[in-house]
């Protein structure tokens, strides 16, 4: 029966409709809540999962909507009522599908059969308008596209977006770090940024450069930027002639030690407890006394540096043996004034050991280095004079960045802190034979 | 299309004229003319309710002589008794048999019957006319008479005048097919009436269409075909009209008393397709239901006392449920218009 036609394409037309109207408005939906908890992870800087999943979210969700659109699909009744609708031909294509049904047995059957065949052409004609769907489509995909424009507002990223969002809540920090690891990018920013500024107060493009360097983990450039701080440091000290610049200077150091010893500590925290203590830990283990009161003469109070920053960054104690004095004995010599047991220290249990050769067994010197005047830890050994531990905090710490900075999955994330979670517990299983 | 249809076609052509030959005679009402030949169609009884003097004893009258049918007229009044209306036995003498009785037909046996305002006869009288409405026969003294086919009650009851009547109970009015509103005419239609019947002569209306064809016309409405989703609404309409009902709207659980029931449901159902049929349709729509949803109900639905206090009227309430019981559309319909 020709009258049938226009109904079946009508029924499938309108089936097809409602399966992408059902498939995109779930997807749509679901890529609005995937957008929305990945921003709400980013905001609240909790590990969230992956991208994977959000991907296979939004899968799943089409998947359903299709199949919840075919479950709901029309049936030939409907899709007549339908037709009738759209040609405005009283009922006449419902009419004719009963007649059909019933097997045309009905007194007008043929002369209704036929007369809604005359309207085939014109059935034919009729498609199903997509504006419905296609608003509600874009209604939920506008969603999708705020979640992804405020997570681009929060993202952190090289032209520094966050501190925008972030700009309030430095108004009202507090001098330091805070206890806690840094568990966002947002909040690794802002750190980067004090640490950077700690260490070039009065030059603003190199505070920017080591800022960089941190939040991108560039070891090289950490280096040498250290080197400059430390160079800076000492030319400044050399012009430093007044005992209470000088005194001011040794606060300065202070704070250095003090921001470092901070990070070793959180970086501890962050890898678990003091048994299990990370590279960071092994770092605080020969780091430099974090707390010195230089009471009596104060220009001689000479804290060390602390370690755990760098390759090369030295490690040593601020108090008694001038030859790990790091700064403390460019203060001494140049000032002509021993600090040198000049005041009572407080020592930390952990911060305050002695650094410990673990190559040859021999005993570690802090030297300074005659062609760029860097204090380093000298092991004994055959040029070794850094301990891993101190090397794996910086590389775990730039790896963590590179993931967190390349937005790779959790998974990554976590594959790279378990990596150097078991690195780190190799290195303190074997502190003696770790250059 | 085969020679029934062409019959069909003819006598629609038929209905048609008798259409205009009415409205030669009665000036404007053209909704209370399709409505009685939609009435007519389906062998359905009518109530008209309107203020004496609207034509609506002429119209009947009219109908009768444009369509060749025995017409009577009975004026209801309080002392009618049933006999008067039905007939009675009289006692005979012939002959060969001596006295006997023998039954005088009354007034009721005709085609067409205008029961003059019918709520003033008592309810006596007006339960006669129930076995001859619905069973189209009348018995007397045990014997039953068939009526001639077709047998239309055309009653007519006065709104306003309520003194001295007895309303009509609910399994009478349920029996009307149709309660049609006479309304007053318009300027231009009262100009015209006072034309036409001031002259010299009164237009009158001859004899257009024959028992014959409107017996066809009236087998082939019940062969129209109804679309089950016109049926379904049809059904939707009246359970809507029941307070009983949760699903029913607030007004209709607060001021109606009783709804439609299932002849409501028929009446609907049946008037759609003879409206269809004067449109030279052979299937039912939405929009015939929707045309015939008043007169069909409006008169199944009575009003309780908060009802007619606030003078809630009753088409109001159908328009709401016109508006509001309409079958749902599917998802795939609603995204497609």
């Amino acid at each position: 029966m020709s009258v049938l036609e226009p109904i079946v394409s009508a029924r499938r037309r309108l089936n097809a409709l409602l399966v992408f109207e059902r498939a995109s408005t779930f997807a749509a939906v679901a890529a609005s809540l995937s957008g929305i908890a990945i921003l709400s992870f980013r905001v609240t800087g909790s590990n969230g999962p992956g991208c994977l999943w959000y991907f296979l979210a939004v899968v799943a969700a089409t998947a359903a909507g299709a199949a919840a659109g075919f479950l709901g699909r029309t049936d030939s009744a409907k899709a007549a009522r339908w037709l009738d609708g759209r040609l405005d031909d009283a009922d006449l294509f419902s009419a004719a599908l009963v007649c059909v049904d019933r097997g045309m047995t009905g007194r007008f059957d043929a002369s209704i059969v036929e007369k809604a065949g005359s309207l085939e052409e014109r059935a034919e004609a009729v498609r199903p308008s997509l504006r419905a769907p296609v608003l509600r489509f874009c209604a939920a995909a506008g969603i999708s596209i705020l979640c992804v424009l405020a997570y681009l507002l929060v993202q952190p990223g090289d032209l520094d977006r966050s501190n925008r969002l972030l700009a309030g809540a430095r108004k009202g920090r507090n001098p330091g770090f805070p206890p806690a690891a840094p568990s966002s990018p947002a909040e690794s920013v802002r750190e980067a940024r004090l640490i950077a500024e700690r260490y070039f107060p009065e030059d603003a493009k190199s505070a920017s450069s080591l800022e960089r360097a941190l939040r991108e983990g560039d070891i090289a450039g950490l280096r040498k930027l250290f080197e400059k701080a430390d160079k800076d440091f000492l030319k400044r000290l050399d012009g430093e002639k007044s005992a209470k610049g000088r005194a001011r200077m040794a606060k300065e150091m202070e704070e250095r030690m003090a921001t470092e010893d901070s990070l070793a500590r959180r970086e501890a925290g962050r890898n678990g407890g003091t048994g299990n203590r990370g590279p960071a830990g092994g770092a605080g283990q020969g780091s430099s006394p974090s707390e010195t009161q230089a009471s009596g003469e104060g220009s001689g109070a000479a804290p060390g540096r602390a370690g755990g920053r760098g390759p090369n960054s030295g490690s040593g104690e601020g108090y008694g043996d001038s030859s790990r004095g790091g700064p403390g004995e460019a203060l001494a010599r140049r000032g002509g004034k021993s600090g040198i047991g000049s005041g009572p220290s407080t020592l930390s249990p952990v911060q305050g050991r002695e650094p410990e050769a673990r190559a040859g067994g021999g005993k570690a010197v802090i030297e300074r280095k005659k062609d760029s005047g860097i204090f380093e830890l000298v092991l004994p050994g055959k040029g070794a004079n850094l301990p891993l531990s101190s090397v794996l905090a910086d590389s775990r710490r730039a790896a963590e960045a590179a993931v967190v900075r390349k937005g790779l999955p959790s998974e990554y994330g976590e594959a790279v802190r378990s990596y150097f979670t078991t690195l780190s517990r190799e290195t303190a299983g074997s502190m003696g034979g770790e250059p | 299309m085969n020679v029934d249809e062409k019959k069909i076609a003819a006598g629609i052509d038929s209905l048609h004229r008798v259409r205009e030959s009415i409205a030669r005679v009665i000036v404007g009402q053209d909704e209370v003319i399709d409505l009685t030949l939609i009435a007519l169609l389906c062998e359905g009884h009518v109530l008209f309710e309107g203020v004496p003097g609207l034509g609506k004893t002429m119209l009947v009258r009219t109908l009768a002589d444009t369509l060749d049918l025995a017409f009577s007229r009975i004026q209801f009044t309080p002392d009618l008794m049933p006999a008067d209306v039905i007939g009675t036995a009289m006692i005979e003498r012939t002959e060969l048999e001596g006295f006997s009785l023998k039954f005088e037909n009354g007034p009721i046996f005709a085609n067409l019957v205008l029961a003059d305002e019918i709520n003033r006869a008592s309810p006596k009288t007006q339960s006669a006319l129930l076995e001859a409405m619905q069973e189209r026969t009348v018995t007397v003294r045990g014997k039953r008479h068939e009526l001639p086919r077709p047998f239309l009650v055309l009653a007519t009851q006065n709104p306003l005048e309520m003194e001295g009547t007895y309303p009509l109970p609910e399994a009478q009015i349920d029996r009307f097919f149709f309660k049609i509103p006479v309304l007053q005419p318009s300027l231009e239609e009262l100009v015209e009436i006072v034309g036409r019947t001031s002259g010299p002569e009164v237009p009158t209306a001859g004899r257009v269409m024959g028992p014959e064809e409107l017996g066809l016309l009236q087998g082939a409405v019940r062969d129209v075909v109804s679309p089950p989703h016109v049926t379904e609404f049809a059904a939707r309409l009246v359970l809507a009209t029941q307070p009983e009902r949760a699903e029913s709207s607030l007004a209709i659980r607060r001021f109606v008393r009783y709804g439609s029931g299932p002849r409501g449901a028929q009446a609907l159902v049946l008037a759609a397709k003879a409206r269809a049929l004067t449109r030279g349709r052979f299937n039912a729509s939405t929009e015939d239901l929707e045309a015939c949803l008043s007169p069909a109900l409006r008169h199944r639905i009575a009003l309780n006392f908060d009802g007619q206090s606030e003078g809630i009227r009753v088409d109001d309430l159908l328009s709401d449920i016109l508006a509001t019981a309409a079958e749902p559309r599917t998802r795939a319909e609603a995204l497609a218009n």
